[in-house]
């Protein structure tokens, strides 16, 4: 089980830089609170940013008039194909997702949690009482298992957590330069390793369905319309970049969150020992209210429209302007969201936007429901689970990414 | 057997009297139990004559054989009838005339919405209160679907709609009351014959009794004394000497009985308006113009099967559950579990906290009732709740005749007794009960044979009085503080709770009561009769 | 939905929930959201600037949320009475879920005997507290201090403002004339006013129903009270009487102290000799001449809608529209006496009796179509028959003082007399203006008020360490 050690993230972002991201982070619920009560939809240049619950959802239910941004650096990633996360609500659209839809069983879900958990549970078995959490757990469970259940399996050479993580980071986040050149091999590597392991099945007659690969060339043998390697390539592609790197993003800072929280903390363990996998679910959900994985989500606006429309604050907004909609605060948005303040494992579906809504809302919503409690059980199930000493007890991040957060715990 | 009628007031409603011309005019019925009268005959008629006939015939007929007996005094014999809606259209009364009598009256007992708020029926399946495979008669009354699939409203799915149809369908009730067995069987045969000929056939036909035991007291099937407490009516004009202010626990307005006088409401039923000869409504300027309701009332009978051993070995079986009796220091016994039931002793007294409510002892006989000697006290019905028993540690709060009558009992604060009783005797009914079957021999013993009661009430709205008591006391999953239980006589299986230190008893009873058929009836003033003999 | 052949047909939406309205709205819409959008596209479209958002929410194929549009229609109630007040529907429930696990606990109740009521308590409370953790802590105050002392408040500043605007005419008149000129132009005033007064105030010989309360009985009855009532607007007039004297007539402060003292005192004179018997003479005049007293007919076959929808759970729910007579003594009376209504109920009802009646959950008037017509919502216990049993038996002058200003309303003498005292016909009146409900959806269905109290008290109960023997057996009554 043994990885070469190359180091996932970059370490590129200054120590100034650093403290500054992390003091900006700290401080957005406030500067959102602000917004919300004097200035709800800021604009800045061709930059509008909604911050209310309402104007959040008519944003990102709109999608005729909102549109996703992804779509050109998704096909940097995917050579030139598209791909459902950057498209618009078409024929194509749909159908493509229908048809991925169709590889996922929902009783893959229990076998998803189930696997994750045990995984989970050795490592942290293993760890004697103090455990780096980000690196060690979490994502080391999140791509083992994922990458079983896509079938995408570890390349030869190079390193599938590195690549999807780096492609992660240029499709979502940055674009500098060094990324730039890193993206340039490893988008057709990663499309080279997808077509060898299919070309390696039909060689070997493989015909086993465990995994979405296998479903894929099942339905592709049955002659189905469009099954053709390069869609199966490039949705695979597209699950690997933007799947397995979000949980070990998350889950840290949901931890984080939770032990600020001691009761929260406590009540997570409680839920956790009586394995009511819901309610463990529901802890990690209504902490990452509090830090989700990302505060806005950027929509590129279609055509001239007119957002909260019918209300004091309308504001015009032309073609082609960027509107982030700021689920951060539309998730603590006490117009709607009962007591945003407090901390509540058993809030109403209708109260988060961690998974986005409307059309373009997370693939991956039913996998990561059955994941994040079967990864994070075992460790809340520790008795007196709390923070390492010194630095290494707080979650450190490289850049947007949480690098390392180390806790310790007593030995049942 | 000797109809000894009690000295203590009011336990047959003999207590007061009408004033004529009203004495006259209603039937004796409303204001007397016929003590005196204990044998009866209870027939259900049904009126099976073709159009060629008048609908009034009958009536004339039977006057000859047994007229209607109206309040004007105490008689050797008696005869009483109530006709239901069905029974006065098939007589031909027109329908705009039938329109002036009240709705529940018009629907009949076994409505839809009605058999769900009697707790009779819900949805499709007949309570367990009903006996197997649904009532064996009523009315049959068709329900009212003018106006449906039509309108503003017509599109609204419909929740419940059934329409049931009983074996039997009956037109009208005939109660005749005698002295003796005989006397009243060979009555009800001419009777019958005579009727027979007019079409009018006799579809089900009961003896029933008052039934006295050596005490003077009026025992039913399960042994308990009964039609111990009635209201009694009061009208400054209308009832013959009345006191100057209405009894201050039983007094209730005239009108709640007798239709055509101010009722607790403050209100007067006007019936139609009718004069001889025509079925039409009359000019209101008409004189000689008769209201059709004055004087009159409605009558509702349920035909009741008591299961007695059921009920005594439901008890015995209670009350061997419970332990001992830190009371006694004994065990406890089926009667005791029987007269928690009822809430009052075999004996007809009421229960207290320590004990039963003593009896007062009988006042120096005064002069007319002198003659009927040996008069011993008789169970004190002059009690209320609040002062002595009310978190029901004698009485329990959810007994028979707490939730019949709750009287001061459903008060919280001391300030509310008065408007609660004020409020409870609003709901109040004359009952005129009488059993039929013969006692049991052991009433631990299911000796197959049919009995029980048919229970009759006599009052002026239905919907105020029969049906709430009904509703809301006796069916009444919340009826006070309760949860989960029914009346423990007429309700089907559920808890009941007893009041103990320091905490209430609670025990699951079954139902051992069930009706076999009833309806409304309406009861026409004499002259109301006449008018409809001319139909 | 209300409908009546005199208006347009009415869709009320009728939330009764906990907190703050905007995560109410927020909630509804995540749980019927298209099926609201549906029923508002049968909704005409509004004339006023929400039309836009209507607009929006009803387009085709709209994902708009609705419930921005439905805020902009949101009516407050002007008077609401409140049966379980300050227990939050989660409190409720919590405190069902201990007393039924207590009625589980207790059995039959033989195993008890021998134990005195503080045994029993105790043994519970130590065997139920793991699965309540609440148990160890003091209750919560249903309705704070702070909150009581507030409605007092402002009940009070209402009637100070009302009855200081109407004896302003007085104490004006009293600054222009002198006492002599002032009395004999009031006692030629009064005179006939009461004798009118006297003359009208029974009612006529059909209406009466011999209710033991008549308004001036009441009065009577509350006499000590009105009277230091009137002492307070007088302490509480006399610096707003003096500084308009200072501002007005430019006397120095100890004039005008002295000067407003008298004005006032004839103010008080006008409002009590003069102006109430004067609008009370209005009113009777009113009430002697309205031509719509005759019971209405109520659609047979919408009363039988009613009905069917009824007695299914203990609760039932009812909604009423009336229109208002449109005279002015009435309507002011209306629109001044529900909010009066509603503080005095908040103020003065901690135990949920309205009466002495507690059967209603949630019960709310609100003037609605521009304060054209009366909307009247109920949450209640029991059948529709009782619960207007009670109000006529129990409280029917305050549904008489509340209704009386509507079209169709039996006959009342002065305001709170008769009126709904006639039974039947108060019965008629409310069916004929009712509507069948829909749709409804209780909190906490099985449970009627009186149980919500008892299971308050058993839980209240429990909660404490210790109770006296005499508390203890008092709270195992309700067992």
């Amino acid at each position: 089980m043994t990885r070469p050690s190359a180091p996932i993230l970059r370490d590129r972002t200054g120590k100034l830089k650093q403290w500054a991201m992390d003091r900006l982070r700290a401080a957005l619920p406030g500067i959102f609170a602000f917004l919300r009560r004097v200035w709800p939809i800021p604009k800045i240049g061709k930059l509008h940013m909604v911050t209310l619950h309402d104007d959040v959802r008519e944003v990102l239910l709109t999608d005729t008039a909102f549109k996703v941004p992804y779509a050109k650096k998704l096909a940097d990633l995917t050579n030139g194909y598209e791909a459902f996360i950057g498209m618009q609500n078409t024929d194509a659209y749909r159908s493509q997702l229908s048809r991925l839809e169709s590889l996922a069983r929902p009783q893959d879900m229990k076998r998803l949690a189930d696997t994750a958990e045990e995984k989970a549970e050795a490592i942290v078995a293993r760890s004697g009482g103090r455990l780096e959490v980000v690196d060690t757990l979490f994502r080391t469970v999140t791509f083992e298992v994922l990458e079983n259940y896509f079938g995408v399996a570890k390349p030869e050479f190079g390193d599938l957590r590195i690549w999807s993580t780096r492609m992660f980071e240029y499709q979502f986040l940055g674009s500098d330069k060094s990324l730039h050149e890193e993206i340039d091999w490893m988008a057709p590597a990663l499309s080279a390793h997808i077509q060898d392991i299919l070309n390696q099945r039909r060689n070997n007659r493989d015909t086993s369905e465990n995994d979405l690969l296998g479903r894929a060339l099942a339905m592709q043998r049955q002659e189905d319309e469009g099954w053709d390697d390069a869609f199966i390539r490039t949705m695979l592609s597209a699950l690997v970049i933007g799947g397995p790197p979000q949980p070990p993003m998350v889950l840290p800072q949901a931890l984080e969150q939770l032990l600020r929280r001691p009761e929260a903390l406590a009540s997570a363990h409680k839920a956790a020992v009586e394995r009511d996998e819901g309610l463990v679910f529901g802890h990690i959900f209504e902490a990452l209210r509090f830090d989700p994985i990302s505060p806005i989500l950027p929509r590129e606006a279609t055509c001239d429209c007119v957002i909260a429309e019918g209300t004091k604050r309308a504001q015009h907004v032309a073609a082609g302007d960027k509107v982030l909609a700021a689920i951060q605060s539309a998730m603590s948005d006490p117009r709607r969201i009962p007591n945003p303040e407090r901390f509540n494992p058993t809030r109403q579906p209708h109260e988060y936007l961690h998974f986005g809504l409307g059309l373009h809302e997370c693939f991956g919503r039913h996998i990561n429901r059955a994941m994040f409690p079967a990864i994070c059980a075992p460790l809340l199930r520790r008795p007196n689970l709390r923070r390492a000493g010194r630095s290494s007890g707080r979650l450190a991040y490289e850049g947007f990414f949480p690098a390392s957060l180390t806790v310790v715990f007593d030995q049942a | 057997m000797g109809g000894r009628p009690v000295s203590e007031r009011n336990l047959d409603g003999s207590s007061w009297k009408l004033a004529e011309p009203h004495a006259h005019q209603v039937q004796g019925m409303v204001v007397s139990g016929f003590s005196h009268l204990p044998i009866s005959q209870t027939l259900l008629l049904r009126f099976d004559w073709d159009k060629t006939v008048r609908g009034g015939a009958w009536l004339e007929a039977l006057a000859e054989i047994a007229p209607v007996t109206p309040a004007d005094g105490k008689q050797d014999s008696s005869a009483s009838l109530g006709i239901t809606a069905t029974g006065l259209k098939k007589m031909g009364l027109s329908d705009e005339i039938l329109a002036g009598f009240s709705q529940p009256f018009r629907e009949g007992m076994f409505q839809t919405d009605r058999m769900r708020r009697l707790n009779d029926r819900v949805g499709t399946q007949w309570s367990e209160c009903v006996i197997d495979g649904g009532p064996l008669w009523s009315a049959n009354t068709p329900p009212d679907n003018s106006g449906e699939g039509s309108g503003l409203l017509a599109s609204l799915p419909r929740r419940d709609s059934v329409r049931v149809v009983t074996e039997l369908t009956v037109h009208a009730i005939l109660i005749i009351h005698c002295t003796d067995a005989p006397e009243a069987t060979t009555w009800a045969k001419e009777t019958a014959a005579v009727l027979k000929r007019c079409d009018v056939n006799v579809v089900r036909a009961k003896e029933t009794t008052l039934g006295f035991d050596d005490e003077g007291m009026v025992r039913e099937h399960f042994g308990f004394v009964d039609g111990l407490s009635q209201p009694i009516p009061w009208d400054e004009e209308a009832v013959r000497d009345a006191p100057p202010a209405p009894d201050p626990i039983h007094g209730i307005a005239l009108g709640d009985v007798v239709l055509g006088h101010t009722d607790g409401h403050h209100e007067t039923t006007t019936g139609p308006l009718v004069v001889p000869g025509n079925n039409a409504l009359a000019d209101p300027d008409d004189p000689s113009a008769l209201d059709l309701l004055f004087n009159g009332s409605y009558l509702v009978v349920r035909e009741l099967r008591q299961d007695v051993a059921g009920f005594w070995n439901d008890a015995e079986r209670i009350a061997r559950t419970m332990g001992t009796n830190p009371a006694t220091g004994g065990q406890f016994d089926g009667n005791w579990v029987g007269e928690r039931v009822i809430g009052r002793s075999m004996e007809g007294d009421v229960l207290r906290p320590d004990g039963v409510l003593p009896r007062k002892p009988v006042s120096p006989p005064n002069e007319a009732h002198a003659a009927s000697s040996e008069t011993k006290p008789v169970p004190d019905n002059e009690f209320l709740y609040w002062d002595d028993d009310r978190a029901g540690l004698g009485c329990p709060l959810g007994s028979h005749i707490r939730r019949g009558n709750p009287r001061d009992g459903l008060a919280t604060k001391p300030s509310q007794t008065k408007s609660l009783l004020a409020s409870s005797n609003r709901h109040r009914i004359i009952r005129r009960a009488r059993k039929f079957g013969p006692y049991i021999e052991d009433r631990m013993v299911d000796d197959g044979v049919e009995r029980g009661l048919i229970f009759a009430v006599i009052n002026a709205d239905i919907e105020r009085q029969f049906e709430f008591v009904q509703q809301s006391w006796m069916m009444s999953p919340s009826f006070h503080t309760l949860f989960d239980e029914t009346d423990p006589l007429l309700g089907p299986k559920s808890n009941f709770s007893i009041g103990a230190e320091p905490v209430r008893r609670r025990v699951t009873i079954h139902n051992h009561t069930k009706l076999a058929g009833g309806d409304y009836f309406f009861l026409p003033s004499l002259p109301a009769l006449e008018w409809l003999s001319g139909l | 939905m209300v409908e009546s052949s005199d208006y347009d047909a009415l869709l009320v939406i009728e939330a009764n929930f906990d907190g703050p309205p905007g995560p109410f709205w927020a909630q509804l819409q995540a749980l019927l959201g298209e099926r609201l959008r549906e029923v508002l596209r049968c909704c005409k479209r509004p004339m006023d600037s929400s039309a836009c958002l209507y607009d929006l929410v009803t387009a085709d194929r709209s994902r708009r949320d609705p419930a921005p549009f439905l805020e902009c229609h949101v009516i407050h109630p002007k008077a609401f009475f409140h049966g379980n007040r300050g227990l939050p529907r989660e409190r409720i429930l919590a405190e069902q879920a201990l007393a039924e696990m207590v009625e589980d606990r207790l059995k039959d109740g033989s195993s008890w005997n021998g134990q005195s009521s503080e045994e029993v308590r105790q043994a519970l409370r130590s065997e139920l507290m793991p699965k309540f953790d609440w148990l160890g802590n003091k209750p919560a105050t249903r309705i704070p201090l702070t909150e009581t002392l507030l409605d007092w408040l402002k009940l009070a500043a209402l009637l100070f403002a009302v009855l200081h605007i109407s004896l302003v005419p007085g104490a004006v008149l009293a600054a222009l004339l002198g006492d002599a000129a002032l009395a004999v132009l009031f006692a030629v005033a009064a005179i006939p006013v009461w004798m009118f007064f006297n003359r009208y105030r029974r009612p006529i010989e059909t209406v009466g129903t011999s209710s033991s309360v008549t308004l001036l009985s009441f009065a009577r009855k509350n006499l000590i009270k009105i009277l230091g009532a009137l002492a307070v607007l007088f302490l509480l007039s006399w610096p707003i009487s003096a500084s308009a004297n200072v501002l007005a007539r430019d006397l120095a402060w100890p004039a005008a102290w002295q000067a407003s003292a008298r004005q006032l005192a004839w103010g008080i004179v006008w409002l009590i000799a003069i102006l109430i018997p004067a609008v009370l003479i209005w009113m009777r005049y009113l009430e002697r001449h309205d031509s719509s007293q005759d019971g209405p007919e109520t659609d047979p076959l919408v009363l039988r809608q009613m009905r069917e929808m009824e007695d299914w759970i203990p609760q039932n729910h009812m909604v009423s529209v009336v229109s208002l007579r449109p005279q002015i003594p009435r309507r002011a009376m209306s629109y001044i006496g529900t909010p009066l209504i509603h503080l005095a109920l908040r103020a003065a009802v901690h135990d949920g009796y309205l009466g002495s009646m507690r059967t209603i959950h949630c019960a709310q008037w609100a003037f609605v179509n521009n304060g054209s017509r009366l909307l009247f919502l109920s949450n209640y216990d029991l059948s529709w028959e009782s619960y207007f049993d009670d109000f006529i038996e129990k409280a029917h002058e305050g549904v008489t003082a509340v209704w009386c200003g509507s079209v169709g309303f039996p006959p009342v003498t002065m305001l709170i007399e008769d009126g709904a005292a006639h039974g039947r016909a108060f019965k008629n009146w409310a069916r004929h203006s009712m509507s069948p409900t829909r749709f409804w959806v209780s909190a906490y269905p099985n449970l009627t008020v009186d149980q919500i109290e008892r299971n308050n008290r058993i839980a209240n109960g429990l909660c404490a360490a210790r109770l006296s023997p005499e508390a203890a057996r008092q709270w195992a009554e309700d067992l």
